[in-house]
């Protein structure tokens, strides 16, 4: 098992094109992060036996765990449904950070379990009105997540492609008020941010001036395409340059950073092959080494 | 609204009283009517389809290159009946291949080399199944009318296959070796007369 200590480095988001890099390039990885979720089957609340792991799927993960931290992402908790609060699925992240020793896990901030069935999906992970609703709503959740998952709980920033009127509070106030109350931490998905100001025409530096960035322990990076007039948080290929800059801008600032994260979607990996994501990792550690000079 | 693009234009359409069924405050029939009027809601709609059509693509890739022309129709109308009902979305090849199955059978659907394809590729999926358990050594025959050689090389490029090739008794031995499913021709016989020149 890999040790739970991350300093302060970069990881990729594993998914099945990588089963080879992870392999032959341990040394350009800190960490490894992990769906979780893509090991598993989830068969649904009341099913006599839930969560069916597949274990040939795991082999890889097992290997990389014996010299790689390894930190959980998962997508399946939808924590702002708001008819249900899924403890079974915690404890099953649970099981699986105690397996490999993770130093922290993260959810994301949004719904896409809908309906007293909680079996309906969206096939979206949709975002929430920043209100204070909302705010009542996930402080008890993610202290019970804290407590069932004994590690740092984080939650990531939302992609909208669209805007709710008259909210309470904007984005930033949200997950300030919402990390102040709950003692959750972020994680600060930069092309998020960045796909959001594209399409909702905000400053982003603004926005990472408005946030409390004390909070955020893991960053993720990306790329995206336009659809349809809007710029989409897609993950194809390399990562936007723009996002670059919001690392550089954003990793100086952020004193409780412990990794960034490239994520790609794995349709995409003849645009990057082993040479791309080299080439993505090395660049998110010079930004980090530039900041910690800088610090 | 997500998932149901008629109903989301049907909301854009009327307005409010689309909504009389619901049991909403006043902020949140006015928050709806906001977001179903911006262009993002296009976008969620379509990137859920997306989502859902993935793992079909991923499990019938052949049926559905064969299926172009009719597919968005058929997806339509599955999935006006059929929700997502895992956020993994494991269930969504498992309701295509069912309707699917539904239409060809009772000659609703009638594209021709659509059954046999959509057979070889049921099968396949059947064994890949079996890595859920690690079971490995599985395999299964699948019986083709025509030439399984030129259909698959042919959608596997994208490509439809030509139109009438000659009928026959052909068979392919699917196996899964790991998380390897080999393809072997075991049988190829053409009709007596049949035999192109």
């Amino acid at each position: 098992m890999g040790s739970q200590t991350v300093t302060c480095g970069v990881g990729v988001l594993f998914n099945p094109a990588l089963a080879d890099f992870v392999t032959e390039h341990e040394e350009a990885l800190d960490y490894l992060a992990v769906i979780p979720d893509r090991f598993w089957i989830d068969n649904g609340t009341g099913a006599p036996s839930r969560f069916e792991e597949t274990a040939a799927g795991e082999a890889v993960l097992a290997s990389a765990s014996l010299s790689l931290p390894v930190v959980l992402h998962g997508i399946g908790l939808s924590i702002c449904s708001a008819e249900m609060f899924d403890e079974q699925y915690l404890l099953q992240l649970a099981r699986w950070r105690k397996r490999y020793n993770s130093p922290w896990v993260s959810e994301h901030l949004s719904f896409s379990r809908i309906g007293a069935g909680h079996e309906t999906n969206a096939g979206v992970a949709l975002p929430v009105p920043y209100d204070r609703e909302i705010l009542n709503l996930l402080q008890p959740r993610i202290e019970a997540a804290r407590d069932i998952l004994g590690c740092p709980f984080l939650l990531e920033n939302n992609v909208s492609y669209f805007a709710f009127p008259e909210e309470d509070l904007t984005e930033p106030e949200f997950l300030n008020e919402l990390a102040r109350r709950s003692g959750c931490h972020l994680l600060l998905d930069l092309h998020n941010v960045y796909t959001n100001s594209r399409n909702h025409g905000f400053d982003a530096t603004a926005f990472l001036d408005s946030l409390d960035l004390s909070r955020v322990i893991e960053m993720h990076v990306a790329g995206g395409s336009e659809m349809m007039g809007c710029y989409t948080d897609s993950h194809t290929g390399p990562v936007a340059e723009p996002v670059w800059d919001l690392l550089s801008y954003a990793a100086p600032r952020c004193p409780n950073l412990r990794g960034v994260t490239f994520e790609f979607h794995e349709s995409t990996w003849p645009l990057l092959r082993t040479e791309g994501v080299l080439r993505q990792l090395a660049r998110a550690r010079d930004v980090l080494a530039v900041a910690a000079a800088a610090a | 609204m997500t998932l149901n693009p008629v109903f989301a234009a049907a909301v854009l359409r009327k307005g409010a009283p689309a909504l009389s069924g619901y049991r909403l405050s006043g902020v949140e029939a006015g928050r709806l009517l906001a977001v179903v009027s911006q262009r993002g809601m296009s976008v969620n709609c379509t990137l859920a389809r997306a989502n859902r059509f993935a793992p079909i693509a991923d499990a019938f890739p052949l049926t559905c290159s064969l299926l172009k022309p009719h597919l968005r129709g058929l997806l339509d109308e599955l999935w006006s009946v059929h929700r997502p009902g895992n956020y993994q979305l494991t269930g969504e090849a498992g309701a295509f291949a069912q309707f699917l199955d539904a239409k060809l059978s009772s000659g609703e659907l009638d594209v021709e080399y659509a059954a046999e394809v959509f057979r070889y590729e049921s099968k396949a999926w059947d064994l890949i199944q079996t890595l859920r358990s690690s079971v490995c050594g599985h395999s299964a025959i699948v019986h083709f009318t025509h030439d399984p050689s030129v259909l698959i090389k042919c959608l596997e490029r994208d490509e439809l296959p030509p139109a009438g090739l000659p009928a026959g008794a052909f068979a392919v031995r699917l196996t899964l070796n790991g998380d390897t499913l080999e393809v072997d021709l075991v049988v190829a016989g053409l009709q007596a007369g049949t035999r192109r020149a």
